[in-house]
This record gives C-alpha cells, structure tokens and sequence, in this order.
C-alpha cells in the first residue's frame, strides 16, 4: 500500500476534550499513527489527501466552465445555449480532475477475499438460525432444489 | 413528434442506465447527491421532456441494481437505500450465497420495477382530480407537506419546529440573491440541501476543535465475496431465479407500495420486510425472499413517490420527488413550480399521461437491458475493480467541483456561497436535529410558496 502512516495531525498530541468523550466513534487517541484516516461523508480518508483532491478538481472544473461560457458565448450564433454547454464541458473537467485524484490518491480499503466458502461452517451457522433437517422438510420443492445446489441441504438429503 | 421523443428517450435512457449503474458500484454515493444534480444537468443542458423523463427512471432503476452489489458482495450498503438490506445480505454471504442474496435482490427489483410504472400513473390518474384545488392550495399543502415529512424523520418534532428557522433562511437568501443578482435562485439551495451532510465532515474536518468528532480509521478492510459463479445466460429470466412464491410476494407487495407516495422508500422497506418476514419460518427461505421484497419494496416506492406526484399534481410532494427528483419538478429557467400567473410548467404539464407510462416502461426496460445482465454477470469483477481504484478522496472531489460549477452556472459567486450557507445549516440540522434532507426540501417550498404570504395573511 502507498498510503503512508506517517502523515500526521497536528492535534494528535493534544489532550481530549472532556466534550467529546461520549462519542462512541471516536477512539483513544494512543494509537494514531495505526489510524491515520478520518471517516468523512461514510468513508476513510486523508486529511491532505482530500484537501488536494478538492482543490484539483475545482481548479479544473470551474475555470473549464467559466472560459469555455466565456468563449461560447461570443462564438455561437445562439450565446443562450453558451451556458449549457459550457456547463457540460465544467462537468466533464470535474470527472477528468477525479480520474487524475484517482490515480494521485489510492483508495484506503484493503481489499481481502474471502477464502472458499466453507459448507460445514455455512451448514452449522444454518442450523443455528433455525434451517433444521425438519425445516427443510416442509420446504417447496424450488427452495429445497436452491438448498441442494448451494450444498445447504441437510446430510440424509445430500446423499440422495 | 413522437418519434423525435422515442429516440430522444431511448438515448437518454441508455445514457441515464450507463451513468447510473456505475456510479452504483462505489458504495457510499448518496442518492440524493449524486441524482438530483445530474438529472437538473441533464434538464439545464435542454433535453426534451421525453428525455428528461426516461433518463431519470433509466438512472435511478440502474443505480438500484448496482449498488445491489457492494451491498452484497463487499457488505457495505450502497447507498442510504440499501442500508435496510445489509443484515440480510450478510446473514446469507454467511451461509455461503453472497450470489443468491445479489441475484434474488436484482429480479425482485426489476419485477417491482415493472409493476409499479403502470400502478403508480394509474393511480395518479385517479387523482388528478384533486390536482386543480389542490395547486390553489400549494401553499398550505407544502406546509402540511413539511410537517409530515418532518414528524417522521428521525428528528420528529425538532425537525417540524425547525422547518420555520430553515424555511426563513432560505426565504432571506433568495430575497438577497433577488436584489443582487434580479432573480431568485433555487438550483444552489437544493445542491446546498443535497450535499449538506458533506459539507458539515468537510467543515468539521477543518476545525482544529471539531475534527476529533470525525472517527478515526486505519484502511478499511473490505472482504469480497469469493467467486461461487452467476451462470452463463446473457438475461437470466427474473421469474426463473424467483420461487414462484416469492415472485408473488415480491409483485404483490411492490404492488401494494406502488400506491403509496408519502412514505420513504426506507421506511416502506422496513415495514415491507417485517411484514413478510416474520411469516418465513425456513432461515434460507426467508433470506432469499427478504432480499427480493425489500429491494423489490424500495423500487416501487421510489418509483411512486417520483411518478404519482410528476403526473397528477406536478408539485414535488413527496420526499423523493422533493429531493431526488425534484429536477423534474423544478429546474429554472427550464421548469417551474411557481409560474407567472400562478400554476406549473414543467414535466407534468409538457407530457400526457400515456407518454409518463411509455417513458416510464421504456426506463425501467433499459435498464433492464443494461444494469440488470451486467450486475448479474460482472458484479464480482466490477465492484473489486471500484474499491481498488476509485478513491473517496477523488469522489468528494469530483461532487464538489460539481456543485461549485453547477452553483456558480445559477448564481455566480453567490449562489455558490449561498449553496455552502444552506450545506453547513442544513448539514447541521440534518446531524444534530436529525432533519433529514427530506424535510429541508419540503422546507424550500415552504420558503417559495408559503412564506410570501405571511405579512398578508
């Protein structure tokens, strides 16, 4: 991973402030340097990192926006629609801003893959949840053909 | 005519379908946020009201599928309207059929989706009676609106006395926007709304205090779903990957749903899956039934509350059709809901009703070309390819350029600083109050319709 433990914040060192301890979310502070993200609007994030991605993409939004409806609107023969198309060229820089802050600015997910799935484990958390050999019984004929095909059907079953 | 508006429609709708159904494959892209802009783009930039209406459908049915797939196969929801799905996914992934929960989610959608076009313009038709005294109301009706939506939202009645506060801050800036700029605005206010839980991380996040109200976090670990294979068929039939039983209660309840337009899709979600789940005794059986239901469940009640208020009223009085939809309702100077000499002009007055059934059906059938045989097919592939390489930081900040043009189009300088005003109040609001965005939408139109009556009455 390129992202890089050691970016910092500067109030890292500093002590809690009594008002914020009845967030649940927020962990103890003794070990930043392993958490060096912040969850913003659902996911994890780079301070720096997002301030430079935000910048970049206004810096090349807008100004694409307000030069092409500058220009537009003394080229076309109908300066009305200098606007809208304008607007689309600002659009297509912002997602061009984002594919350049995509490649500056790794996601910060770890992507695992489960292993393959385990029929005894998902048979026994199947028993748990109440899908017992008698159960499957009194299933229709379609559910218990889906159970047979995913391995799910109970072990007398399986067999036949 | 009509044919320039089927082509019209076909090509917006493949190009809402595309759009939509990536975008639904990076979790976390909130509905509101990234619909409401598009579609106003798509409106602002003149497409025909054909268009208009097929893009839309086409883009929310996609976004429905696909982020069907983070919600299955990574555990994360999707989007705010997936959260009611999670538990259930995870329970299945569990007993080894993280596929079984996407493909069960994915037909029941599409079959809701079908259902609930012609049931909810039917039942629009049945109300258009009312729309003529009830535009003479408006006024009032989004008053009642407000306080509805806002009773049951999370805030309950915080949020209803806060609609008063927040529908005169909107009322005041539009009075400045009025004096500076000879017009009002509404684009910035309802972008300000959307992206209003953002701005407030982004604001927080800034403050040497607040910053510590954010979470901390190392990298997220996301766990895919391994590999267990989707089958080869190009469009799997929706009926044969359903039970026949669960095919009947996944139309029945889309049906049902499909009338209603002021509950939101979460609740009815909720209520829907209670509702059929306690009658599953088989842990398998109900799983895969909950999966088609529920996501079966938000479709309808996402395209009723966008399609019965669009064709019998025109005014936005729904909480989605207030927020996500709301281009269709209210676009200036492309649409309005405050015309001169009173009434509306918009989607509702530019298309008949058999056109809002054709458009309607063709959207859903596109994306049902489109998203549905490729979330079958490539769902594990395409949402590992997301997590790994679109980055959070570089979707923030593409939405934030976005809203800084889109604003800056409206208002210029000002629309932009009144859409960051309106983001950090409402934002607030919507954190601290639990007013949810729902609300602050109805709130707008308290601002615009009811508020200038005030020293009068």
């Amino acid at each position: 991973m390129p992202t890089t433990p050691t970016s910092r914040h500067g109030d890292t060192a500093q002590p809690r402030d009594p008002g914020q301890t009845h967030n649940a979310a927020l962990l103890p502070d003794a070990e930043p340097a392993a958490l060096p993200y912040r969850i913003v609007w659902n996911d994890a994030v780079d301070l720096r990192q997002l301030t430079l991605s935000i910048a970049l993409c206004v810096a090349v939004g807008l100004p694409a926006f307000l030069v092409s409806r500058a220009v537009l609107s003394r080229v076309l023969a109908q300066p009305a629609l200098a606007g809208g198309y304008a607007l689309l060229i600002g659009l297509v820089g912002c997602v061009l801003g984002a594919a350049v802050c995509a490649r500056l600015c790794p996601p910060k997910r770890a992507l695992t893959e489960d292993a393959e799935i385990d029929r005894a484990a998902a048979l026994a958390e199947l028993e748990r949840l109440g899908g017992t050999a008698a159960e499957f019984a009194a299933l229709p004929r379609d559910t218990r053909d889906e159970l047979r095909a995913l391995g799910l059907a109970p072990a007398p079953e399986a067999r036949s | 005519m009509i044919v320039n508006g089927l082509v019209w429609a076909v090509g917006m709708g493949l190009l809402g379908a595309v759009v939509f159904a990536a975008i639904g494959l990076v979790s976390g892209t909130d509905e509101t946020a990234t619909l409401a802009p598009i579609t106003l783009l798509v409106v602002l930039l003149g497409t025909p009201p054909a268009g208009v209406l097929t893009f839309f459908i086409a883009g929310a049915v996609s976004k429905h599928m696909t982020h069907a797939i983070p919600t299955t196969l990574l555990g994360i929801p999707g989007d705010t309207t997936a959260v009611p799905l999670l538990d259930d996914a995870t329970a299945l992934r569990r007993l080894g059929a993280p596929h079984i929960a996407l493909r069960k989610a994915l037909a029941g959608g599409l079959l809701a989706a079908l259902i609930a076009v012609p049931i909810s313009v039917g039942i629009a038709a049945l109300l258009a009676p009312l729309a003529g005294p009830l535009k003479l109301a408006a006024p009032f009706v989004f008053l009642v609106a407000a306080v509805f939506v806002g009773y049951f939202s999370p805030g309950r009645w915080a949020s209803v006395l806060a609609i008063a506060p927040f529908a005169l801050l909107v009322a005041a800036l539009n009075a400045l926007a009025g004096a500076a700029l000879g017009k009002p605005l509404s684009i910035s206010f309802f972008l300000g709304i959307a992206i209003g839980p953002l701005v407030v991380d982004l604001l927080l996040a800034t403050s040497r205090s607040g910053r510590d109200t954010l979470p901390r976090s190392g990298p997220r670990t996301v766990w895919l779903a391994p590999d267990v294979g989707v089958g080869g068929r190009w469009f799997p039939n929706p009926l044969t990957i359903l039970s026949r039983r669960q095919a009947v209660t996944t139309a029945v309840v889309a049906g049902v749903t499909s009338t209603t337009f002021m509950l939101s899709p979460v609740a009815a979600t909720v209520l829907a899956g209670e509702i059929v789940g306690a009658r599953i005794r088989h842990p398998y059986r109900r799983l895969s039934t909950l999966m088609a239901v529920k996501n079966g469940t938000t479709e309808s009640t996402y395209l009723a509350e966008t399609l019965i208020p669009l064709v019998a009223f025109g005014l936005p009085l729904s909480p989605v059709a207030a927020g996500p939809a709301a281009a269709l309702f209210n676009a200036p100077p492309v649409y309005t809901v405050n015309a001169p000499g009173g009434g509306v002009h918009n989607l509702h007055s530019l298309l008949q009703t058999w056109q809002f059934l054709v458009y309607g059906l063709l959207g859903v059938l596109i994306a049902g070309l489109v998203a549905y045989p490729f979330a079958m097919r490539y769902a594990r592939a395409a949402s590992a390819w997301a997590s790994r390489t679109i980055s959070h930081e570089a979707l923030i900040g593409a939405f934030a350029a976005l809203i800084a043009v889109v604003s800056w189009y409206e208002g210029g300088l000002l629309g932009l600083t009144i859409s960051v005003t309106i983001g950090a109040v409402g934002g607030l609001a919507n954190r601290v109050l639990g007013m949810t965005s729902g609300v602050q939408f109805m709130a707008y139109y308290v601002a615009v319709l009811s508020v200038p009556l005030l020293p009068a009455s």
